[in-house]
């Protein structure tokens, strides 16, 4: 456990060194939050709702999708590809250590610099700019809505890692993956809430893992989601974890292969 | 009219002492702590038209910032420079067309394509049209056999036939003057020659004023006859290499091959040995003895071969530099 | 000026070439934005279905605004991408190099990063910005195109002032590379128009962070719904912003310390 929380801190320090995408990535999340904040406030001021949706409910989702941004969907496992075109896997191949558990910890120690930056910001948004947020429906349902960030945050570093695999086959995996991670950003929830698109393009999404990531935990957090849904909600997570894990240790198993084959 | 008049030249680097961090360097922007580094003192010297001189000096005696001013890279701080009739620092474009500035581990040459986009890249900048840029590659071509090189990506090519590629390059457009930083690093020796060679021709054919530095001895003894001497900013030594010789070491190095083994305290006798396995020794011995020592050593040892040399450069460089011998 | 032309040609068939050995990054790159601009349209389409106007804005002036922001930023990239890298060129020794030749080199290092992918995510932008433009009730005057095409080149100018002032930071501290993602963050500020924020940030956005300058201005020129006073004062700050930024670069060359000895 030691040699995790060594990494842990070694990667804390190596992702204040290279700050430039953790502020790229803070800067973008909040160009987004003061975007939409003020879209929707203008729009739905002294005006009804929008599909359900009132100022303050459409407020504090885009508000606590903010938060969630950072919460789950932040990552580090873009770097994998490089490490493996540098050749450093081979390295750390040879190490008493899995490269999943590498990763992960990798994941928490940037996750949590995002986190705690999310908070600050959060709390000089809601100080400076006062918005109607409301709290959870019940403590049930925020208990709810916590227990399903984190499996959407597990949900998510498995779909992260399975893309930083790809980086076996081509050492050119961050175009299809910045495509990818827009369509997710997309249709997770994490611009606007997924049930303002028409009804067909919903029915597809209801198929994809994406909206469990944001927009799902915060229908329970807004009540949108009732007790009777919540089991549904969180056992369609816990399905998607067990698919996905399988798919990124079948990837992982053949990426590593077809790195042994080709000798590094 | 000199290629180069520098006069008093000065840099004296500001050193800001930033905080940590990106908070650090926000902050630096306000408020800075500075410490001076001066990295060239005071430097005085002109350089003739077709001259080719060589700057010596240990790393961080100032030679690569003072090329760096000639080139306009950097603001001098003080004295002054003028160089093909031009101050550097204005960048005027008639100056920046006739010379070049090619440091031996940087490259210009774009990593993933074949040279010759580069160098298509560089006829474009240097206003060069179809029928002249024909001309100078086949003139390189035919100096340095590019030929079978135009089409393979620099990534591919060998450290020595890319440095033949970045000379190429960087003399496309016949500059007057070229400033050579450590041009023949890393190289293996057969490469070496090649680029020596070719400078020497350059500098004969073409007169080409070239200035150049370099830590490789046998670069400054082939192809130089004025040296520099730079250290901790200053000039020690302007004039030719034998000279420098003369003033710096009081002493030639005389050798002797022997035709039977004599025990050490026999060898001792004819001065400080530098050199001893029984059957060869070598002496330092002061320029106003030679000829009576030599004759010593003639008549009191079994002499096979005697020869009376200079010290090799790289020791009287080490010797400067090391007891300051100013 | 042929010159020019003939080392732009040259910078962009040497990038060119080299983005073909990645096709796959560009090609990922390319979808990625058209499906974030196409995600956009659909939510924005759905919410003006239920809502249909917003501060006096129909859902085409909307779209309007939105691709105005579109091209603006594309056609940064396009010209000016290079400049993000100029902290990279020094590290490398690139940049001794570039100020050493004689051409200017803010041109070639902006030009150094031209991808001709950029150009067409422009083609939907086009076809849309027609299509918006068909539906605004009483059309557009030539005027007002005229004007659009005079801000938007202004805006371009607003756009090179601040990745100047950006690497001429880079020169000086040989830091900073993350603030030109700072300003592109900034810049999505501007998708939609800048009368949607509080008066202070209004404020804030036509002045010191000139996101509405740059694109709300342009989108309302075309729709004449901009004042003269504010024509004149997106040309001035234009201005103003980029002799300053040429003046920084100059005095950051003064104090440039080239890397290695």
């Amino acid at each position: 456990m030691r040699k995790y929380l060594t990494l842990f801190i070694m990667s804390w320090q190596k992702q204040l060194e290279v700050r430039s995408d953790f502020i790229f990535e803070r800067g973008r999340s909040l160009a987004v939050l003061f975007s939409l904040y003020y879209l929707w406030s203008s729009l739905l001021t002294n005006r009804a709702d929008v599909a359900g949706y009132s100022r303050s409910e459409m407020l504090t989702y885009v508000v606590m999708m903010t938060l969630l941004r950072a919460w789950v969907l932040s990552n580090v496992t873009d770097r994998i590809p490089s490490e493996i075109a540098q050749g450093k896997l081979s390295d750390l191949l040879l190490r008493p250590i899995s490269h999943f558990g590498y990763w992960a910890t990798q994941d928490a120690a940037s996750k949590s610099l995002a986190i705690g930056s999310v908070c600050i910001e959060m709390s000089l948004f809601v100080f400076f700019i006062r918005p109607p947020l409301l709290p959870p429906t019940s403590v049930a349902a925020a208990g709810a809505f916590a227990f399903s960030t984190l499996l959407a945050m597990a949900m998510y570093f498995q779909m992260s890692y399975m893309l930083g695999v790809i980086g076996f086959w081509t050492a050119q995996s961050w175009g299809p993956r910045f495509c990818f991670e827009v369509f997710l950003e997309f249709s997770a929830g994490a611009y606007f809430p997924v049930d303002l698109l028409p009804g067909a393009a919903q029915k597809v999404l209801a198929w994809l893992p994406f909206p469990y990531l944001v927009f799902h935990p915060l229908s329970i957090y807004l009540g949108k989601a009732g007790p009777d849904q919540w089991l549904s909600i969180l056992g369609h997570q816990v399905m998607w974890i067990g698919v996905l894990t399988l798919a990124s240790r079948g990837l992982w198993g053949a990426g590593l292969r077809r790195y042994a084959a080709e000798g590094g | 009219m000199p290629a180069i008049e520098a006069v008093n030249l000065a840099k004296t680097y500001v050193v800001s002492q930033r905080g940590e961090g990106f908070a650090g360097s926000l902050k630096g922007l306000f408020t800075r702590e500075t410490r001076n580094v001066e990295a060239v003192k005071s430097v005085s010297f002109s350089v003739e038209p077709g001259e080719l001189v060589a700057f010596l000096g240990p790393n961080g005696a100032g030679k690569t910032t003072t090329l760096k001013m000639l080139s306009g890279l950097l603001y001098p701080t003080g004295g002054t420079l003028k160089v093909l009739g031009h101050v550097p620092f204005e960048k005027k474009q008639d100056y920046l067309r006739r010379f070049s500035f090619v440091m031996g581990q940087k490259h210009q040459l774009w990593w993933e394509l074949p040279a010759l986009d580069t160098f298509r890249l560089n006829a474009a900048i240097f206003d060069l049209d179809a029928k002249r840029y024909r001309r100078r590659l086949d003139e390189l071509n035919e100096l340095l056999q590019l030929d079978p090189l135009w089409n393979t990506p620099v990534k591919k090519l060998s450290l020595g036939q890319r440095m033949k590629m970045e000379l190429a390059c960087a003399l496309l457009h016949e500059p007057e003057l070229l400033l050579l930083d450590e041009p023949t690093i890393g190289l293996d020796v057969v490469m070496q020659k090649t680029l020596r060679d070719f400078v020497t021709r350059l500098n004969r054919e073409k007169k080409t004023t070239i200035l150049l530095t370099s830590h490789n001895m046998e670069d400054i003894e082939t192809l130089c006859r004025r040296v520099i001497v730079v250290h901790h900013g200053i000039i020690l030594f302007d004039g030719d290499l034998p000279d420098l010789v003369a003033r710096f070491v009081p002493a030639k190095q005389v050798t002797a091959v022997l035709k039977e083994e004599r025990p050490r305290k026999d060898i001792e006798r004819f001065g400080a040995v530098q050199e001893y396995n029984g059957l060869r020794a070598a002496w330092e011995v002061p320029r106003g003895d030679i000829s009576s020592r030599v004759s010593d050593i003639l008549n009191q040892l079994p002499v096979a071969d005697l020869t009376v040399e200079e010290m090799p450069l790289e020791d009287v460089i080490r010797r400067i530099f090391k007891e300051g011998a100013v | 000026m042929k010159r020019y032309f003939r080392i732009w040609a040259a910078l962009a068939h040497n990038s060119l070439r080299t983005q073909l050995s990645t096709k796959m990054a560009s090609g990922g790159y390319l979808i990625g934005k058209l499906l974030r601009m196409g995600f956009f349209l659909t939510y924005l389409m759905a919410i003006f279905k239920q809502l249909p106007s917003l501060k006096g804005y129909s859902i085409h002036q909307m779209v309007l605004f939105f691709m105005t922001f579109n091209l603006i930023d594309v056609a940064a990239q396009f010209l000016f991408r290079g400049l993000y890298g100029v902290k990279y060129l020094i590290e490398e020794g690139d940049f001794d190099k570039i100020i050493t030749q004689p051409a200017h080199p803010l041109f070639r290092i902006s030009s150094m990063g031209v991808d001709f992918l950029d150009l067409f995510t422009l083609v939907p932008v086009g076809f849309i910005t027609a299509w918006a433009l068909s539906k605004i009730p009483g059309g557009v005057t030539p005027g007002g195109v005229a004007l659009y095409v005079l801000l938007i080149a202004n805006s371009l100018l607003i756009a090179y002032a601040f990745h100047v002032f950006i690497g001429s930071l880079s020169v000086r501290t040989h830091e900073f590379e993350s603030a030109i993602w700072v300003y592109r963050d900034i810049m999505t500020l501007g998708r939609f128009p800048v009368t949607i924020y509080s008066d202070l940030l209004r404020g804030l956005f036509v002045t010191v962070i000139p996101v509405g300058v740059m694109v709300s201005f342009p989108a309302q020129a075309l729709m004449g719904l901009l004042s003269w006073k504010g024509v004149l004062y997106a040309l001035a700050l234009a201005v103003v912003l980029h002799l300053g930024a040429q003046r920084f670069w100059k005095t950051s060359l003064r104090e440039y310390t080239s890397i290695s000895t």
